[in-house]
């Protein structure tokens, strides 16, 4: 629907540009593909490819985008097999040349005007496709060239889009119809397969006439006595057409039916066709049918576009065995579904309340469609049970009818044909469990551990393609986590709300990050327990880490040594793009190097410069701890207390957002992995520089000459700018750095004592060729 | 959705009010063949009409060509009346690296094959183009090419090719027209797509600055949202909220009424339970817009045009509101 209406707005009034641009570009954002919350995949339960089109699609007129192509093109193959068969001596590459290739098209102009064409013709075409005139076959194939490829007056003429009275009076002229028709007519009836290819000509002509209208007369006296072939439906499709275009909208939606229903091929373009009437003019359509297949599949067509329950229903009670069924009954249920399933967004609970989740969807379920899906899947009518069953009992987990729901799907299980069907059936049986569950207590586990187990673990659910799979599991797998996270939260217990879907912030209470890892260490894991610790996304590494960083930020130093000395390897899936496949390979976090020094201090903050440099010591997190803490014993020691607090100062520096360390703080539980964006809940931490300041200070107190004295204060500056920026600029939810009105400086209290008490130092030399903040505040520059 | 438009302060301009005259009224013709009913032929010598223009064609895209798209074709000559053709030229044309000279000889001399066909005066040519940061040197190019074939050119301005004149640049055209709707998004809240004063006033102050003389484009049309589900699905061209008043819809609100029963509504389908939202300018606002802009404007508008000709627009509105918008 959406992809007509931008159609329309393209083609129609132009006026409305703007508000086109901004709906396209809203389209595009919404843009998830089909099924982001669909369980039922129509792909497996219709099982039908010819439907495939069909299928219910909440961005694109046709599923997954399918175009209508052109007849030209949808039978050119089976027009060169059939032609080359005909013809008998040349091969398809001949063929193809003459129907097909363009640079013939002014070759062949020439010819048509010579007196001796079978002289002439092979002069003048490649001689590699020369053809024998002695053949009366090759002889009818030479006349139905110059005739299928319009080399008339008429269209002789290239076109030309800029010619105003070209583009209003471009019809076939009715010489080159009535010179069509005479071919047609002269031609011998013994000659079945030529007589059929001039029909054709003849009504294709007719209908880019001027009288689009002759088409239909001329078929209805001709159709009877040629084969229902590929021609046939598209000559079919020209008379609907021409009934289309008079407005005669009740017949030309009776042959489009026609056509649907006989010709897959066609089937797509039919359908787009169909114009959709009014219930009293769609009734009357269906007196035009000329057989009851064709009158079952106007009520298809019809319910594509309008109302699908009604018209299904009104199908069945005519044949409820009949083929169009099924693929209304799928989008039946996919456009349902679209609403009725919560939408859930990525890394939040949005299932606050299982019971109030459950009322919701069954509020959105018609009870009454539901009713008679029921009898439908219980009558034994229909042609495929299963989709029926399916459904069915799809929509009674959803209004809470859980027996009949597992019957049906016990059913469908029993009728599914292949792998893919019982995989389907067994995502339906698990969404049916898991809505009967109110609490999780040991039966509700055994009730559901084989199917999740099997959701999340099976290979055919880990390893399949999202975007090439029928399978629709994803909404499952998170709809599955979220929903018995809030079931345990309802029940207070927070560590299986948090194993079953994670949310940020729990392990900042030390309690609960006790108590998982506890969860994660233990032996004595339930079998329940270990489907989700195994798909917890957090491994014991990432917890320890991540203590050990916020251990570090409140300088204590040795308890977060501590942490980061439990930290063991582990196994770590990952999909490797290159070759496709899934790898498993061993992850330990402490040989992680830091990519530059984090003990400097230098002028001129650039990250990039500091990786680059040469690192005689290269440090890893915990190496770097280690580190720090040696210098922290030695100033406890008054031993060197300048340079040690010095360093310890540059080391909670660089470990800052502002500093060249930022890999120390990446890991997954805080949510950190080298974005230039701080999370909200971890600013306070990585854009602190209390520490830093803390121990600049100190040094600042054990300075003995000039240079050290130089140097503290022109770091303490650094530290009031990165303050400075922190509160002003980076606490906004979205700051755009490039701003004209942004202050980048100020005159911080260390650059007016490096400016009084300094001047004469060669730091503050240096300080003058390395920063330009500090030669604008000397008013230098 | 993002809002594209961004938010300023409003700041009212104090002026004098001047002593109003008339200000000749026109209209734009958007249909893609030209015969106009009785009812629009009075109106047009009701309100004394002396020019219209009339969109002559698209120019778009195929296979990387630019090519003339859904042309006009006159079923009567136009008379009494002067036309001036608005070709309106989609982005895309300009987006790509156009041989501009080409382009602008091939359509002024399209504008005259369809004038001398319909033997049609004309002495001026208006571009109607949304360009873009992208496409604005080639289509500024093709401007330049096109004056040298017909000197009297104007375009069509949009509010937030006004606002960010710097960036956007400014046609060399003889003159501008204002659009003056098309402010919002199309979506299912209670916005105004088509004329919201708030968003507006976001844009007026900057009119005082812009360098072309501006005329005035009016909105007096009107469509449907179709909304099911809660998502957009459809604009419905020219519905009114006076198409509501049946058994088919109940009303929601001012301007959103909700289906009663499924049925086809000029052949598309509407289903119980789906929303539409009425956007259509009022009377009142029509006055309101011609207030605003009267304090704003730098010049007087040469000439105040309505989009677009149509009957069912036309006799929405009572003369005194055709009386007032054409008085600065």
């Amino acid at each position: 629907m959406k992809q007509m209406f931008i159609r329309l707005l393209a083609t129609g009034s132009t006026f409305a540009a703007i508000a086109f641009g901004v709906y396209a570009y809203g389209c595009a954002s919404d843009w998830w593909g089909p099924g982001y919350n669909s369980i039922f995949s129509p792909e497996i339960t219709v099982n039908n490819k010819k439907y495939e089109p069909f299928f219910y699609d909440d961005y694109t007129t046709f599923y997954n985008g399918y175009s209508i192509e052109r007849s030209t093109e949808l039978f050119k193959e089976e027009t060169i097999k059939e032609w080359t068969s005909y013809l008998e001596q040349y091969d398809e590459k001949t063929v193809a040349y003459y129907l097909y290739d363009k640079e013939l098209t002014e070759v062949l102009a020439d010819i048509s005007q010579s007196k001796n064409l079978a002289k002439e013709w092979n002069k003048h075409v490649l001689s590699t496709y020369a053809l024998d005139f002695s053949k009366q076959k090759t002889k009818n194939f030479a006349a139905f060239v110059l005739l299928s490829r319009g080399l008339e007056t008429y269209s002789n003429q290239t076109y030309n889009y800029w010619d105003y009275n070209d583009r209003i009076t471009r019809h076939a002229d009715q010489d080159f119809v009535d010179e069509k028709e005479r071919v047609y007519k002269k031609a011998s009836k013994r000659d079945k397969f030529y007589k059929n290819r001039l029909w054709f000509q003849v009504l294709r002509a007719k209908f880019y006439s001027e009288d689009k209208a002759s088409v239909i007369e001329f078929f209805e006296k001709t159709a009877k006595d040629q084969p229902k072939n590929s021609l046939y439906y598209q000559g079919l499709s020209y008379v609907a057409g021409a009934y289309k275009h008079s407005g005669n909208y009740k017949k030309s939606n009776a042959l489009f039916s026609q056509i649907f229903d006989e010709f897959e091929p066609l089937m797509p373009a039919a359908l787009f066709d169909y114009k959709p009437l009014p219930e009293t003019e769609f009734e009357e359509s269906v007196k035009l049918a000329s057989n009851t297949s064709t009158k079952e599949t106007l009520y298809a067509l019809q319910g594509y576009y309008t109302n699908g329950f009604e018209k299904m229903t009104a199908l069945y009670e005519i044949n409820p065995a009949s083929k169009h069924l099924d693929f209304l009954l799928s989008r039946w249920v996919n456009i349902d579904e679209q609403s009725i399933n919560i939408y859930t967004e990525y890394a939040t609970l949005d299932i606050i309340d299982a019971q109030k989740a459950k009322s919701e969807l069954k509020s959105k379920v018609d009870a009454s469609e539901l009713q008679w899906i029921n009898r439908a899947a219980e009558e034994q009518k229909v042609a495929n049970p299963y989709i029926w069953k399916a459904a069915a009992a799809y929509f009674n987990s959803f209004v809470g009818d859980y027996q009949t729901s597992a019957k049906q799907l016990g059913e469908a299980y029993q009728l599914a044909k292949n792998e893919e069907e019982k995989a389907q059936v067994i995502s339906l049986r698990l969404l049916n469990n898991l809505l009967s569950l109110d609490k999780i207590d040991k039966n509700g586990e055994e009730k559901l551990i084989a199917d999740v187990t099997w959701l999340f673990y099976d290979p055919s659910n880990t390893e399949y393609d999202v975007y090439t799979s029928p399978k629709r599991i994803n909404y499952l797998q998170m709809f599955t986590k979220k929903y018995l996270s809030a079931i345990y939260k309802g029940e207070g217990n927070t560590l299986m709300a948090e194993l079953t879907y994670p949310v940020k912030g729990f392990f900042k209470d030390q309690n609960r990050s006790v108590a998982m890892e506890k969860l994660l260490l233990s032996e004595t894991r339930t079998a329940w327990q270990d489907v989700f610790a195994g798909i917890y996304p957090y491994k014991l590494a990432d917890i320890y880490e991540s203590r050990g960083i916020y251990l570090f930020y409140e300088d204590k130093i040795e308890e977060a040594i501590a942490e980061f000395e439990r930290i063991t390897p582990f196994e770590m899936r990952e999909y490797n793009w290159e070759t496709q496949e899934y790898e498993t390979k061993e992850v330990d976090y402490k040989t992680v190097e830091l990519l530059g020094n984090p003990f400097n201090g230098k002028i001129k903050d650039c990250n990039d410069c500091d990786h680059k440099d040469k690192q005689p010591v290269k440090y890893s997190q915990l190496s770097f701890l280690k580190k720090v803490q040696e210098m922290k014993e030695k100033i406890a020691q008054d031993e060197d207390v300048y340079n040690n607090a010095l360093l310890v100062g540059n080391a909670f520096y660089n470990t800052s957002y502002f500093g060249n360390a930022r890999r120390f703080y990446y890991n997954n539980v805080i949510g950190e992995y080298g974005s230039n964006y701080i999370e909200e809940a971890n600013k306070p931490a990585l854009h602190n520089m209390e520490n830093a300041g803390k121990y600049y200070e100190l040094a600042l107190k054990h300075v003995q000459n000039a240079e050290q004295g130089a140097k503290i204060n022109y770091l303490l500056a650094k530290v009031e700018r990165n303050d400075f920026y922190a509160i002003q600029y980076f606490s906004q939810p979205y700051f755009y750095p490039y701003s004209d009105n942004l202050v980048s400086f100020k005159a911080w209290k260390g650059f007016e004592e490096l400016k009084q008490n300094y001047a004469d130092t060669k730091y503050y030399q240096e300080v003058i060729k390395e920063c330009g903040y500090f030669r604008k505040y000397v008013g230098m520059e | 959705m993002k809002k594209w438009l961004a938010i300023l302060s409003v700041f009212l301009l104090a002026s004098c009010v001047p002593d109003t005259e008339k200000t000749p009224l026109s209209f734009y013709f958007w249909r893609t063949s030209f015969q106009l009913s009785q009812t629009e032929k009075d109106y047009l010598q009701e309100l004394d009409v002396r020019k219209l223009y009339v969109r002559y064609c698209d120019v778009a895209l195929k296979n990387g060509e630019a090519i003339p798209v859904a042309s006009v074709v006159f079923n009567e000559s136009p008379e009494n009346i002067d036309i001036v053709p608005v070709v309106y030229i989609k982005n895309e044309v300009f987006l790509q690296n156009s041989d501009t000279k080409d382009l602008a000889a091939k359509i002024m001399d399209y504008i005259g094959q369809i004038n001398r066909k319909n033997n049609i005066q004309i002495n001026e040519v208006q571009f109607d183009c949304d360009w873009s940061l992208k496409s604005k040197d080639h289509y500024f190019q093709f401007i330049e090419e096109a004056k040298k074939l017909q000197p009297n050119l104007s375009a069509t301005i949009r509010l937030h090719q006004v606002k960010y004149s710097k960036k956007t640049g400014v046609p060399a055209v003889q003159h501008g027209v204002l659009m003056y709707y098309n402010m919002g998004t199309i979506d299912v809240g209670d916005q105004n797509s088509i004329y919201d004063q708030n968003i507006a006033h976001r844009y007026i102050q900057s009119f005082s600055q812009y360098p072309l003389p501006l005329d005035i484009a009016l909105p007096i049309f009107s469509w449907g949202v179709h909304i099911r589900k809660n998502q957009v699905t459809n604009l419905i061209g020219g519905m009114r909220l006076k198409d509501m008043q049946n058994d088919h819809f109940d009303k929601l609100s001012d301007h959103k009424f909700q289906v009663t029963e499924d049925f086809m509504y000029e052949g598309r389908y509407l289903a119980k339970g789906d929303i539409i939202k009425i956007e259509e300018p009022s009377a009142k606002q029509l006055k309101e817009m011609v207030a605003d802009l009267r304090k704003s404007i730098k010049n007087k508008p040469k000439e105040i045009i309505l989009y677009d000709l149509n009957e069912q627009n036309l006799t929405e509105y009572e003369t005194d509101v055709y009386q007032t918008v054409s008085y600065w």
